[in-house]
C-alpha cells in the first residue's frame, strides 16, 4: 500500500547518511518485493486484478530465484526492504525468504493484512531483530472490515493476528486505506492504535487498478472529507517537502526506491509497471539503471503542474495520471482538489 | 589478563553492510541488545570493524590506529576500549575474549 518512503529509523545519524550519501550517489537502499499477487481477501479497493493460484505460482520467483535477488540488491546498498504481495504470508516459504532477507543484513519489513498471522509465525519473527510489520486494517467492525474484504472471517483473523503480535511484543504499525466504506471508523481505529500503543496511519488517495479499471476510485471519499480526518487525525495537513517544481518524478523511485513484481519485473512503483526491466534476463544493476532513465525524464513545456504553488500539497504523481488520465502529465482531479483544500486550511493555520 | 590484551570477536548475529563507504551495523536477532536500530560507524569505528577478528589483541588493533591516523597511543587506547565497549553493549562484539593461541 502506498508509495515508496524510507523508512522512519529515527535515527539521525542514518538521515544525515541518507540525504548526504545515498541520495547523491542513487543508492538503491529502499526496496520492495512483492513476493505473490496472490491473496486471502477479495479487498473492494485493491489495486491488482485477482490471480489465478495456479497460474501464477507457475509464473511467481522461485526460493532460490529471490534470494538470488536478494543478493543483487543487497550488494548494490538495499538497507530497507519491504516483502508485500498480494498476501506475503500465503506462500508457504515466507519464512525461509525473510529469514534470507535478514540473514543478508536487510531491515524487513512485511506488509501484510494479519490475517494468516499465526503463534507458530509469530514465535519464529520474534527470534529476529530489525524488522516490523504494516498491518491493513479495513475496520474496526466486523460489518465494515468484510464489506472491504468481501470474505466472511476475515476481522476476526485478522484481530486474532493483531493479538498474537501484540502479546509478544513484535513491532507492528497499522495503517488503513480511507474509503467511504470506513470513513466513519478511522477514528475509531485511531483511538484503538493509541490504547495499543501503536503507530497508526491512513492513505487518503484510493488508487484505480493496474489494469486502469477506475472502479475503486469511486470509493474514494469527498476531498474536503480526506483533509478534515487529516486535520482530526495528524493535526495539520498532509506536505510533501520533498516535492519540487520543474520536475516529473518527485518520489524516492528510481532515485533510491524500487520495487519487484512476484514474476521478476523491475519497476518503479505499484502504479508504475510499465514500462519494466525482466530480472529473469539481466541483472539488478542493469535494472537499476533502466528505471533511472525512467525516473530522469523532463517533463515537457505543457506540464500543468510545472509551476503550481501547490505542489507541495498535492499527492498527484506521473504514476497515477497515467492509470488515471492515460498520460502521465495531466492532472489527477481529486489530488488537485485536496491539494488545494490543503493549501487554504494550511494559511489559516 | 588486561584488557588491551583481550581479541574481540564480532559477533555472527550483527551483519555489517558497506553502503556508499560508510559502515553500517545491523543487528539482526534479538538476543543482540535490545536496540531495533542500525548503526553507522565513523570513519575510525569501521576502521577498528575492519580489524576485529576474533585474533587480534586490543592492543595490537590500537597500534594499528596509531599507525593509521594521527593520534597518541593513550588516545587511541582509550578511544579504542571505550569504542570495543560500546559495541559490546550494542551486541556488536562478543565480550573481548582471552587472547588466542
Amino acid at each position: 500500500m502506498g508509495c515508496s518512503h524510507v523508512v522512519e529509523d529515527g535515527n539521525e545519524e542514518i538521515h544525515k547518511f541518507i540525504d548526504n550519501k545515498v541520495r547523491v550517489n542513487e543508492i538503491p537502499i529502499n526496496g520492495t518485493i512483492e513476493i505473490t499477487h496472490r491473496c486471502n481477501l477479495k479487498c473492494i479497493h485493491c489495486y491488482l486484478p485477482p490471480v489465478n493460484y495456479q497460474e501464477a505460482i507457475d509464473k511467481e520467483l522461485s526460493y532460490e530465484e529471490i534470494c538470488n535477488i536478494i543478493d543483487q540488491i543487497v550488494q548494490e546498498g538495499c538497507l530497507w526492504l519491504y516483502i508485500s504481495g498480494g498476501e506475503p504470508l500465503i506462500r508457504n516459504d515466507f519464512l525461509d525468504i525473510f529469514t534470507h532477507a535478514k540473514e543478508k543484513g536487510l531491515v524487513v519489513i512485511i506488509a501484510t493484512n494479519g490475517t494468516l498471522i499465526t503463534p507458530k509465525i509469530a514465535n519464529y519473527l520474534q527470534e529476529w531483530n530489525n524488522y516490523s510489520l504494516e498491518i491493513s486494517l479495513y475496520g474496526i467492525t466486523k460489518e465494515t472490515y468484510e464489506k472491504v474484504t468481501g470474505i466472511l472471517g476475515s476481522f476476526e483473523q485478522c484481530m486474532k493476528g493483531i493479538n498474537i503480535l501484540t502479546e509478544r511484543s513484535i513491532p507492528f504499525l497499522l495503517r488503513t486505506p480511507l474509503m467511504t466504506i470506513n470513513e466513519h471508523e478511522i477514528l475509531k481505529i485511531k483511538k484503538y492504535a493509541g490504547r495499543m500503543g501503536i503507530d497508526f496511519g491512513f492513505d487518503s488517495v484510493i488508487y484505480p487498478m493496474v489494469n486502469g479499471s477506475k472502479k475503486p476510485c469511486k470509493l474514494r471519499v469527498s476531498e474536503k472529507d480526506a483533509v478534515k480526518l487529516e486535520l482530526e487525525i495528524y493535526g495539520d495537513v498532509k506536505k510533501m517537502g520533498y516535492k519540487k517544481n520543474n520536475q516529473l518524478f518527485n518520489c524516492n523511485a528510481g532515485e533510491i526506491a524500487f520495487r519487484i513484481d512476484p514474476y521478476g519485473k523491475l519497476i518503479l512503483c505499484p502504479l508504475f509497471r510499465f514500462p519494466n526491466y525482466n530480472l529473469r534476463d539481466g541483472s539488478f544493476k542493469e535494472g537499476w539503471n533502466f528505471l533511472h532513465k525512467i525516473r530522469t525524464q523532463k517533463p515537457p513545456d505543457s506540464y500543468k503542474c510545472k509551476n503550481c504553488e501547490k505542489v507541495i500539497f498535492c499527492d498527484t504523481c506521473p504514476a497515477l495520471s497515467q492509470l488515471e488520465n492515460q498520460n502521465l502529465y495531466d492532472p489527477v482531479e481529486y489530488a488537485c482538489q485536496i491539494a488545494h483544500i490543503r493549501a487554504e486550511m494550511s494559511k489559516n493555520m | 589478563m588486561s584488557y588491551i590484551e583481550k581479541c574481540p570477536q564480532k559477533d555472527p548475529n550483527i551483519v555489517s553492510r558497506k553502503i556508499a563507504d560508510e559502515v553500517i551495523l545491523v543487528p539482526i536477532r534479538q538476543n543482540v541488545g535490545d536496540l531495533e536500530s542500525v548503526f553507522t560507524l565513523n570513519e575510525v569505528g569501521a576502521f577498528i570493524w575492519e580489524q576485529i577478528d576474533g585474533r587480534r589483541q586490543v592492543k595490537e588493533i590500537k597500534e594499528m590506529i596509531v599507525d593509521e591516523f594521527d593520534v597518541s597511543e593513550e588516545e587511541a587506547e582509550k578511544d579504542l576500549i571505550e569504542f570495543i565497549q560500546q559495541l559490546e553493549e550494542i551486541g556488536g562484539v562478543l565480550a573481548a575474549s582471552e587472547e588466542l593461541g
